[in-house]
């Protein structure tokens, strides 16, 4: 593990950290290692930001606020997260991998890695979510700014993060605490990467969808949003025929706007079924007026046991 | 001056607590906590797979589940490490014993992940579903699942006895 090595920084504080990756450019951040140690590339630094106290949980006026290196499994355990959206944070997490994985793998970690599977990353786009950065200036100071995390993946292992900057917070903003929302994943077993992820999250108000939120994840470069399929969801009642037409348009939105690669988890046919198969599941359990107060838990079957043919197959 | 920590190469101290004993041993950076349990002479942690999937090499790391062999052992510094060797007082564990009971070993060599796995399981969800225990198992390569699910079943249900009885 972790070949060529050659220092090992343990900052207690944030600005320490930031400094040391201005001095330090080679060095890489670890948090939870999950990636990070099963690489086999040659690392020569490594700056562990696990002490630095960015790990809390909780909400403020704006919203949720999940700390960037808070633990998956502490995510899932939350209970705010719970109560948050339908649990779709929740959802995610639960699939995230397994316990001892979920209990070192951190938010900032998922996110910044930027891997297209990533779990965490449909959910957290579905909900609008802000990144909070910060690094350090030569002269010392501190630059602190906010991005909207859909975006910030550029590629496939590529942000829009500068040389020294680090993610330091997730949020969630006030407003979509009451949407109804779900995540969903296929993998070949729970514990491996995505073939497929998805989540989807909808604003709606007596009957209506006021708005719709889409993303898909192992199906493109980056996990992404799909605003002509979302545009499709947008306007009429939840329910019906209707709603059955959009579903049906906003799941060709989407396998049409995708571009999956064939790789050992699955083909770039099989995911782009898969990934409609999975959004109509999802959008037609949001439809249903007695999920509210479930929170996601394995029996639910959103993972490993999800098979190809279904009544939901788009 | 800073409180700022700087380790360069060769052989540098780690301070660990392991199973209540406090330790400082002579580590390489690049080593796993898998690396150095097993140096050490706790053999119970099993080195398979490396890959985080398998979960023999699992201990509890301040109260957490992990896999020592994802785990870098500087990165554990001052931490609190737990073995299977931790379960068993001057009596075997209660989930140890339901193993017995039910033979729940074939060949043995998962047996010290799987009876930390799913005793970390139960100490946090005391009434994990029959999806979560199966989630939470431990690959085993004789595949011998029944009788160690049997066994944590047991051991579950005491567990829901004595909260009743109380």
């Amino acid at each position: 593990m972790i070949p060529g090595l050659g220092a090992f920084y343990r900052p207690d504080r944030l600005e320490e950290a930031l400094s040391l990756l201005l001095r330090e450019p080679r060095a890489r951040l670890l948090a939870g290692g999950t990636d990070l140690l099963l690489e086999e590339e040659p690392v020569e630094a490594l700056i562990d930001i696990t002490r630095l106290g960015l790990d809390g949980i909780r909400v403020e006026p704006e919203g949720l606020v999940l700390g960037a290196t808070a633990r998956i499994e502490a995510v899932r355990r939350a209970e705010v997260v719970q109560q948050w959206a339908d649990g779709v944070l929740v959802g995610a997490c639960l699939h995230f991998g397994t316990l001892q994985v979920r209990n070192m793998a951190t938010v900032g970690g998922n996110i910044a890695h930027a891997l297209p599977a990533a779990d965490l990353v449909p959910a957290l786009l579905v909900l609008d979510a802000q990144l909070e950065l910060a690094r350090a200036t030569p002269a010392g100071d501190c630059v602190r700014r906010n991005v909207p995390l859909d975006g910030f993946a550029t590629g496939p292992f590529t942000t829009v993060l500068q040389p020294g900057e680090l993610v330091t917070a997730v949020q969630v903003p006030a407003r979509t605490r009451t949407w109804r929302a779900q995540f969903r994943k296929i993998g070949r077993v729970v514990k491996d990467l995505a073939q497929v992820n998805c989540a989807v999250a909808l604003q709606v108000e007596k009957q209506r969808v006021l708005s719709a939120r889409l993303a898909v994840g192992a199906v493109h470069p980056t996990v992404t949003r799909v605003p002509a399929a979302e545009a499709e969801l947008v306007g009429g009642e939840i329910r019906g025929a209707d709603w059955s037409a959009r579903v049906g348009r906003a799941v060709d939105a989407v396998r049409s706007f995708i571009r999956p690669i064939s790789d050992m988890r699955a083909t770039r046919e099989w995911r782009r079924h898969v990934c409609g198969v999975l959004l109509c599941r999802s959008l037609e359990w949001v439809a249903d007026p007695h999920r509210a107060g479930h929170v996601p838990r394995y029996e639910d079957g959103q993972s490993y046991r999800v098979g190809v043919q279904g009544s939901g197959d788009g | 001056m800073s409180s700022e920590q700087h380790i360069r190469p060769g052989r540098v101290p780690l301070s660990l607590v392991v199973n209540g004993a406090h330790h400082t041993f002579q580590v390489r950076m690049q080593d796993s906590l898998l690396d150095v349990l097993r140096r050490e002479g706790w053999k119970s942690v099993k080195r398979v797979c490396e890959t985080a999937d398998c979960g023999a090499c699992s201990v509890l790391f301040d109260g957490s589940l992990v896999d020592s062999c994802s785990t870098l052992a500087l990165q554990a510094e001052a931490g609190r490490v737990e073995t299977v060797e931790a379960l068993a007082g001057t009596e075997l564990h209660p989930l140890q014993q339901a193993f017995l009971q039910h033979a729940a070993a074939q060949c043995g060599f998962c047996i010290p992940g799987m009876l930390l796995s799913m005793k970390a399981l139960l100490d946090a969800e005391p009434e994990a579903s029959e999806a979560d225990l199966r989630e939470v198992m431990t690959l085993c390569r004789c595949t011998g699942y029944a009788k160690p699910l049997a066994a944590t079943r047991q051991y579950r249900e005491g567990l829901a006895d004595s909260r009743g009885s109380r």
